[in-house]
């Protein structure tokens, strides 16, 4: 049996679909249809440390949609009259014994099996009952602060009905007799983000137990090379998770050869136990935005609703975090403004907001020495705004500091248009000769290039051939190549690892 | 005979290297027939478990202060701060008055301008023969900007010294040097090493995971070590493992803010123990896989090194480990790593090789105390027998 872990898109199931999302989903594409009935996609339970199954036909709706819709737990509605809210809390109360009394098993199934029943019984309250028995247990627990930690789980279950984020299907979809038996598996491949809970640590035991084979795809190594830029709870958790993966992994797709460089130095470096480079593959994403050809009159709109004309704007595609290397962006594009006033277009940065960047958001909000509308910035992008984008732009930049691979260089020449971007490896692996590459130390010469990708028509010209030269990868190949490798794998094992 | 060892630091729980040295020294001493007596000067904050007596010539935190607002160092400035009003240096004085020594012996040439002010004053001292201790050539080990001055003092001390205890032939060389024209000057190789493990078999493992340990006490050099052997990441432990860090050094290594980067992994991987007393490192050292020795930098030969190879488990160490014990590189189940990621591969093995070390107890005896310093032993004994003191100055 093989085992896919889809994790983390049923975890983040309501976000946009971010690069790792976009790739998870891709993976597990591929290995539906190639695989079949062959493929067990599961989800892990952190609770209960285990893997559960996924019904094939949410499987193939995520593929259809792109996104992974599960109806959430419905909320009782207000109550007709307070003595009926009422009637509605004691019964809540006495029924919170009877769980501890139906579900008294120990270990982590009888505890999962006690959460799901008081999430059930929470339910029945309206948000209106809950805030009026809320006050109550809130005055019993300053008589016996011992019920805080109980009443901290009640609000937390409480918040999470609240927005729609308790799965309706979960008091079945993890109930502990489907956890999936690792004896019966063979391998087991995580296309996500494995560091979010401990589930390496869960694939790591079931491949010392029952001698699976682990595979894993690593987008790139952020945490752990430019751990200073990264999110505060992945820079911790991220080399934690992949110190267990490197101890047992079989075989491992990055996403670029400078990823694979950056994990063979990583271990050789690090003294963690030798991978044979034949069982670390570099697979490239596709930078196909399958969206469809957009009607002319929604690709207006779009623009007009950001107030952006064709060909008269710069785009830089990222989140905003410090990595993406925005405040560089923000500086050159003050600077050409301070020189060339009223003649530069607008640079439109387009991502979700990230973190530590707030200080620099209100720096370019509150400078007076920029002009108004000269930085626009656009989050909540969907697919299909962002393919209108790069088609109306005049052309990208992208100074990021590092990359696993670089999606928005690639997708840039995708659609035509050149890229300035910096020198990291992974953007030069991406920008496959046809970017301009410039260290982000060189300020003048990000100046000199984008002044002339404004004003001089054959060097606009020639960038655009340069970029339109380039073959974008498809996802069709990503999913071809991913498979072809993964079942390459079995013929090699045997003494492949050193 | 009777012999006055002065310190910077209390003897009565011997811990880091020094002090097991001085306190070994004294050991040989006493079993050559002399009447021993260690006065320690130092800060009392550094070393609270001291006993009684040792207390009595403990200086305030606020001298501490003092010399560093300045500056200067608390081993080679220490003599600066030692005021004749300090109720220490009454009962300093008081305690050597009483004692009535035949030898002084000096541990660090330290407490050198200390014992050349209470000669001055005390003719019984002054008779007294002069034997100069040295752990290290201590002007390698400092900082450039006293190295002038260390030496200054160390050549000083030597030309003076009645008798000079080194522990390597190499310092010993220098040492001879600067004691100058006084060939008949005895010099003694007394090299480091440790007590051969005795008593009850320790009980159950503290660490219930498997483990490889590090010992150090809170010397900036065993930190340094320690971050230029396994890194910032412990990658070579597997998961389920752990590396185990004993003694001060986890002091340095937890204030250390290169230590708190991947600090999640660092703490899931690496168990910091503090300092730990002799049942409890006797118990870590007994069922560890194996022993790290990540030494890179520091002077004189390594007490640890010693204790290593006789707990007969497998080492990996780097090379400035066996510095003075380069004759024990080839022994069974040792292994030197040139390299960081040399030491880190040697490391990742010890999981998985047996947890002994192919060495015979007769191999390693030859490290323990009584052996390195039998030559020692026999030098306090013909001091002992020679002239009590010599005329005064």
């Amino acid at each position: 049996m093989i085992l896919f872990d889809v994790t983390t898109s049923y975890t983040f199931r309501h976000w946009n679909a971010m690069g790792l999302l976009r790739v998870e989903h891709e993976a597990i594409r591929a290995f539906r249809d190639a695989c079949g009935e062959g493929v067990t996609f599961v989800i892990y339970h952190a609770e209960q440390g285990c893997f559960f199954p996924v019904d094939d036909d949410e499987i193939d709706a995520l593929i259809a949609d792109r996104k992974w819709s599960v109806p959430a737990v419905d909320r009782a509605g207000a109550a007709r009259n307070r003595l009926r809210s009422l009637a509605r809390q004691v019964r809540f109360l006495a029924a919170v014994p009877r769980i501890r009394r139906m579900h008294r098993a120990d270990g982590a199934a009888g505890g999962y099996l006690r959460q799901q029943a008081l999430t059930a019984q929470l339910a029945r309250l309206s948000l209106a009952d809950y805030s009026a028995l809320r006050r109550v247990l809130g005055w019993l627990c300053r008589l016996w602060p011992g019920l805080a930690p109980y009443l901290q789980r009640l609000d937390l279950i409480n918040h999470r009905i609240h927005v729609g984020e308790v799965d309706a299907r979960a008091a079945a979809r993890f109930h502990p007799e489907r956890a999936v038996d690792f004896a019966r598996v063979a391998h087991y491949v995580s296309a996500g983000g494995f560091w979010s809970d401990d589930r390496y640590k869960a694939a790591w035991q079931a491949r010392e137990t029952h001698g699976c084979a682990l595979h894993y795809l690593i987008c790139d190594l952020v945490p752990v090379l430019w751990r200073h830029v990264t999110e505060p709870t992945t820079k911790e958790t991220f080399p934690l998770a992949l110190h267990w993966v490197l101890w047992g992994v079989d075989q491992v797709w990055t996403i670029s050869r400078t990823t694979r460089d950056d994990l063979l130095g990583h271990i050789a470096e690090n003294g963690y136990p030798q991978i044979a480079p034949d069982r670390v593959t570099p697979v490239y994403l596709g930078c196909d935005i399958e969206t469809g050809p957009a009607a002319p009159e929604d690709e207006a709109a779009i623009l007009a609703r950001h107030d952006l004309a064709q060909g008269g704007f710069v785009l830089m595609v990222g989140t905003q975090e410090p990595r993406k290397n925005h405040d560089f962006a923000y500086r050159l594009w003050r600077e050409l403004n301070r020189r060339r006033p009223g003649a530069v277009p607008p640079l439109v940065w387009a991502g979700q907001p990230g973190w530590s960047i707030g200080p620099l958001l209100e720096q370019v909000a509150g400078d007076t020495g920029l002009p108004h509308g000269a930085i626009r910035i656009l989050s909540d992008v969907s697919d299909a705004e962002l393919a209108t984008l790069y088609r109306a732009c005049r052309f990208t930049i992208y100074p990021s500091h590092y990359e696993g691979w670089g999606l928005p260089v690639v997708e840039s020449l995708a659609h035509g248009k050149p890229c300035i971007a910096s020198d990291a490896p992974s953007l030069i692996e991406a920008g496959q000769g046809a970017c301009d590459h410039i260290p982000t130390i060189d300020g003048e010469g990000w100046i000199a290039r984008v002044v002339a990708l404004l004003d001089d028509d054959t060097a606009y010209r020639a960038a655009c051939a340069r970029a339109r030269g380039v073959e974008g990868r498809r996802w069709q190949d990503f999913r071809t190549a991913l498979i072809a490798d993964f079942r390459r794998f079995p013929d090699r094992r045997m003494g492949a690892v050193a | 005979m009777r012999l006055l060892s002065l310190s910077t630091y209390p003897l009565s729980h011997p811990l880091h290297g020094g002090q097991r040295r001085a306190d070994a020294l004294l050991r040989a001493a006493t079993g050559a027939g002399c009447a021993c007596l260690n006065i320690p000067v130092f800060f009392a904050e550094s070393y609270p478990d001291a006993d009684i007596r040792e207390q009595r010539t403990a200086l305030p935190g606020d001298l501490r202060a003092a010399l560093v607002r300045q500056g200067l160092r608390e081993d080679l400035h220490l003599h600066r701060v030692l005021s004749d009003d300090l109720a220490a240096m009454g009962h300093l004085g008081a305690q050597v008055a009483a004692f009535r020594p035949d030898a002084v012996q000096l541990e660090h040439p330290w407490l050198f301008p200390v014992y050349e002010r209470l000669a001055a004053r005390l003719p019984d001292l002054a008779r007294a023969r002069l034997i100069y201790s040295a752990h290290n050539i201590e002007g390698d080990l400092l900082p450039g900007r006293f190295h002038e001055a260390v030496t200054a003092l160390e050549r000083r001390l030597s030309a003076c010294a009645d008798m000079i205890v080194a522990v390597s032939e190499g310092d010993a060389a220098r040492l001879r040097a600067w004691a100058g024209d006084r060939r008949d000057v005895p010099v003694i190789v007394a090299p480091n090493g440790c007590w051969a493990p005795d008593g009850p078999p320790p009980g159950d493992a503290i660490v219930s995971e498997p483990y490889v340990m590090v010992a150090g006490s809170a010397h900036p050099p065993n930190a340094q070590g320690f971050r230029d052997s396994f890194g910032e990441i412990p990658g070579c432990i597997p998961p389920g493992g752990r590396l185990v860090v004993a003694g001060g050094v986890c002091d340095l290594l937890r204030a250390d803010p290169r230590f708190g980067r991947f600090r999640m992994l660092n703490d899931a991987v690496v168990r910091h123990m503090g300092v730990v007393g002799d049942g409890v490192l006797a118990n870590l050292l007994h069922h560890a896989r194996g022993i790290c020795l990540p030494v890179t930098g520091g002077g004189g030969t390594n007490l640890k090194t010693a204790e290593a190879l006789v707990s007969l488990k497998p080492v990996v160490a780097r090379p400035a480990a066996f510095r003075g014990y380069e004759d024990a590189r080839t022994l069974g189940g040792v292994r030197i790593a040139d390299s960081p990621q040399a030491f880190r591969h040697a490391v990742r093995g010890l999981f998985s090789g047996p947890p002994t070390g192919m060495r015979t107890r007769d191999e390693v005896a030859r490290f323990t105390w009584p052996a390195t310093l039998a030559g020692l032993t026999g030098a306090y004994r013909g001091m002992r027998r020679s002239a009590p003191a010599k005329a005064p100055a």
